[in-house]
């Protein structure tokens, strides 16, 4: 997205990433009013304190990648819809409408977790359906609409109304849904609806944000290759995600997930639900917004997907042990085990593999499933195996979606680079799976899981290997 | 024995409590925010840190960072260069082509 070079090479990145600070603290700001609202103060602050100390978040959170903005913004974003739902109003849906239309400029997945907050306004509307009088439904659909036109003129303005009102048939589309035909490569074509009456259709939203929605789509429907359980994958598999929440999850996080799912057993979430509408609508959320990630998620496998679910994880572990008797004990030892969790992780939040897995599975194992962003921290045993080498020829990086398009002309200003030399190269999976004949691949090691060393004679003028390469350190 | 007389509920002790930020969340936001900022401004330099390994790499010549989502939340972050580098073409903020890492 953006690009610095020379004297600001650092500088640039890190004034920017600074700017998505205060993103991250919503959902430090969202955990702590909704658990107040759901089970009062003391639960309030625990869960502040677990969402700010957690690996992940601050792992995730200072990157260029918005999954924990988006977490932070999403929490909010289903608290005003579930208030809605439980008071539809003017101000309810003006304020559901705002938040829903914020989600949707941080990250193209909210609208499948809008979705999940829709089911839950449909089975809240189906089990009132007997009581509720004719004049309430009329409220809710207009207040419902009133909220969905906010959202779409949130949406405009934070694309600042780039095409909006464009024709349906303009769009050049990837994805098959709107294709209407299978289109494995990629290419943008005409959508299925051009040649029909539908082409002339205007659609009242910006057309990148379609062509963003549907570039997501068609990443959906192809996959990414990942790495998961010590074996190379060409997609992510279904338990992709619980696999890697396994993994990943810190102690203090596992139990408040073990807590929420025995309370959904022996039934503790179904009496507290019917205390308070907030409580049943929060509880109505929670298996709709699983649902919802598990389907997101799909064949593509990015741990970093599921953060905005994380905080969701947290309020439903704390409102089943709140009520405990020993509530302030345990959340003391929640706390501790969390900022341990975090001290002992620091500067490598992204390597963070849970206490009970790090160590004790074989090093192809540890390294689980987080494909592209974790390559930081494969790129880190990278550095620390090619130091730890005697000897070694020259290392290059190949990875064609990291490194900046102006480095391929050092291809050629590399001028004591001899067309017969042995280099390695280093290949993140996707592109040793996508770019290389793995058969015939020449691999010196697998970093991380993820990273591939691939021995090559090169032939750097005539037939580049890689799009784009970059020195690798010296000592 | 008497207790101590609770306030009343809209007495300006009362609305004071509640106008005052809770001590425990400022302390999270404040901690958070710190532990952010010390990987963005320590970790992230070149050799500084463990996590800094990567982009030890990168810097090596020119840093680029592309997006998963190419969103408009991401010109937050082009904001630096846009205001400042008067040499650097920024990239269309919404571009959605060439952003899949």
């Amino acid at each position: 997205m953006f690009r610095a070079a020379g004297r600001h090479a650092t500088l640039y990145p890190r004034l920017g990433l600074t700017l998505a600070v205060p993103l991250l603290l919503l959902g430090t700001l969202g955990c702590y009013v909704w658990a107040r609202e759901l089970a009062g103060l003391p639960a309030a602050r625990v869960a502040c304190w677990l969402y700010a100390l957690s690996p992940s978040v601050l792992g995730w959170g200072p990157t260029a990648l918005t999954d924990v903005a988006a977490a932070g913004v999403w929490i909010w974003t289903a608290r005003a819809v579930l208030r809605f739902w439980q008071n539809p109003g003017r101000a309810t849906a003006i304020q559901a409408g705002l938040w829903a239309g914020a989600t949707n400029l941080v990250t193209f997945t909210g609208v499948l977790w809008l979705l999940a907050l829709f089911a839950v306004g449909v089975v809240k509307l189906l089990l009132t359906a007997v009581t509720t009088q004719r004049v309430l439904y009329v409220r809710r659909a207009a207040g419902f609409f009133g909220a969905v036109a906010v959202a779409v003129a949130v949406i405009n303005a934070g694309w600042l109304f780039d095409r909006t009102g464009f024709r349906l048939g303009e769009l050049r589309a990837r994805s098959s849904l709107l294709l209407g035909r299978p289109n494995p490569h990629g290419r943008l074509q005409e959508n299925r609806f051009a040649a029909t009456a539908f082409g002339g259709i205007r659609v009242p939203l910006p057309m990148p944000y379609l062509q963003g929605l549907d570039w997501y789509l068609h990443n959906w429907e192809t996959g990414y290759p990942t790495y998961l359980l010590g074996r190379s994958l060409e997609q992510s598999p279904w338990y992709f995600l619980p696999v890697v929440l396994a993994f990943k999850l810190t102690p203090a996080e596992l139990c408040l997930g073990a807590s929420s799912i025995v309370a959904m057993i022996v039934g503790l979430f179904g009496a507290r639900a019917a205390r308070s509408r907030a409580c049943a609508l929060f509880l109505t959320l929670l298996p709709c917004l699983a649902l919802s990630f598990l389907i997101a998620s799909g064949k593509m496998g990015f741990y970093s997907q599921w953060l905005p679910g994380f905080p969701f994880l947290l309020l439903a572990g704390i409102f089943a042990l709140a009520p405990l008797r020993r509530f302030g004990w345990i959340a003391a030892a929640l706390v501790g085990a969390q900022a341990l969790s975090a001290l002992a992780t620091l500067g490598h939040w992204h390597a963070y593999t849970n206490i009970f897995t790090a160590g004790r599975l074989p090093a192809a194992y540890v390294g689980p499933a987080n494909l592209m962003p974790n390559r930081v921290t494969d790129y880190l045993y990278l550095a620390r195996w090619v130091q730890d080498l005697e000897s070694h020829p020259e290392v290059y990086i190949a990875n064609s979606a990291l490194i900046d398009l102006e480095l391929t002309t050092r291809w050629k200003q590399t001028a004591d680079w001899k067309d017969s030399s042995e280099l390695w190269f280093v290949y993140d999976v996707a592109n040793f799976i996508a770019g290389l004949d793995r058969r015939e691949a020449d691999v010196v090691a697998v970093i991380g899981g993820t990273l591939y060393v691939v021995r090559r004679r090169t032939q750097l003028v005539e037939k580049p290997v890689a799009a784009h390469s970059a020195q690798a350190p010296r000592r | 024995m008497q207790g101590k007389a609770r306030p009343k509920a809209n007495s300006e002790e009362v609305q004071r409590h509640r106008r005052s930020p809770d001590p425990w969340l400022l302390g999270a936001v404040v901690v958070q925010a710190a532990l952010s900022l010390l990987v963005i401004w320590t970790h992230l330099h070149l050799q500084a840190g463990r996590l800094a390994a990567g982009w030890w790499f990168l810097t090596t010549g020119r840093v680029s960072v592309s997006v998963a989502d190419p969103v408009p939340v991401q010109a937050l972050m082009a904001l630096p260069i846009w205001l400042f580098d008067d040499e650097f073409e920024v990239p269309p903020l919404l571009v959605v082509d060439g952003c899949l890492d």
